[in-house]
């Protein structure tokens, strides 16, 4: 299972990741250190460097006038 | 939603939700699977990947956003490559973060254009920042009231704000910017904001700065600090203000005793008959 779809699962089904076994589903993905740690500290920005997504995002769609 | 047109290709604006994984529905994950191309614009990176995992042809719009470019003018571009791709006949799906037609240009011009061109195109609607926000801070519209307004619109035109609702602003982080060139304005300008917001309440209010999780392993922000507080605090362009009312629900008694008569009346009238 890759990290998106780990993220996908965890979202769909957050009840069936308490906190406590949290560290063991991460454990379990057989992630590379940097991975395994950016997950483990929940640091989004780690993980969207370590995916290789975009460093600048910007999500105005609206205008005032 | 059209179903008359005659011509092939057809957009479907979707909401993806807010958080990656949790808020997508069926009907926006199937008319994504189903597409031709998909066009996605979003607020996290990482849901962008995740999009890109869903299907073999998905086109970021982020490239349309550029320092010193007028929005308004990249509101046109995202609307025009999704079209181009509708007039050849494709079968087209804009994916847009939260609710795309809730402080959304982009999508509701791209589906009235592609209607006024006689393709088929509708919207289906997804979990907005606003519905995170009234389950996060346990708000509900309903029992106090509730205004949205764009912050730079509050700014720009007379509203009449009602401070014993709740006053929400969005885009606050670029409050007061009418070049429509930038990402981000100054404390200077969130400070006319604080005098505006002033004329209605109390600089030692409470407003919270809200920002919806967008990934499972965040929590949203939820900073409560004082009014006039607000030129200092770190904004982004999803930051969010939530104004709580500052007074009680004022009774209309004038309306209460003509409401009250045309109960005498009704009554009457049934002892009446």
């Amino acid at each position: 299972m890759s990290i998106v779809q780990f993220l996908e699962t965890l979202g769909g089904a957050p009840n069936q990741m308490s906190a406590a076994n949290y560290a063991h589903a991460v454990e379990a993905l057989g992630l590379d250190d940097a991975a395994r740690d950016a997950l483990l500290a929940r640091d989004a920005n780690a993980v969207n460097r370590l995916l290789g997504g975009r460093t600048v995002m910007r999500c105005m769609i609206a205008t005032p006038d | 939603m059209s179903t008359t047109a005659e011509k092939p290709g057809s957009l479907v604006c979707v909401g993806l939700g807010m958080m990656l994984g949790a808020h997508i529905g069926p009907r926006a994950r199937s008319q994504i699977e189903q597409a031709d191309v998909v066009f996605v614009a979003v607020s996290d990176p990482v849901v962008e990947l995740w999009l890109q995992q869903m299907h073999p042809d998905v086109r970021s719009l982020q490239p349309h956003y550029a320092e010193g470019k007028p929005r308004h003018q990249t509101y046109r571009d995202m609307v025009e490559s999704m079209l181009v791709e509708v007039r050849a006949g494709r079968t087209v799906v804009g994916a847009f973060y939260g609710h795309p037609g809730v402080f959304a240009k982009a999508p509701h011009d791209a589906i009235a254009q592609a209607r006024r061109e006689g393709f088929a195109a509708h919207m289906e609607p997804g979990v907005s920042a606003e519905d995170c926000l009234y389950a996060d801070l346990g708000i509900d519209p309903g029992r106090l009231g509730c205004q949205h307004y764009e912050a730079s619109q509050l700014m720009f035109y007379r509203r009449r704000i009602d401070p014993s609702a709740y006053l929400i602003l969005w885009q606050v982080g670029i409050a007061g910017d009418r070049t429509y060139r930038r990402f981000a304005t100054g404390p200077e300008y969130r400070r006319l904001l604080v005098e505006r917001l002033r004329e209605d309440y109390p600089a030692d209010h409470p407003v919270t700065v809200y920002e919806a999780a967008t990934l499972p392993i965040t929590q949203p922000r939820m900073d409560t600090i004082a009014l006039r507080d607000l030129p200092d605090t770190p904004l982004h362009m999803h930051s969010t203000l939530v104004v709580p009312p500052c007074e009680p629900l004022q009774r209309d008694e004038a309306m209460l005793a003509r409401i009250e008569a045309l109960e005498r009346a009704e009554a009457a009238a049934t002892e009446q008959a």
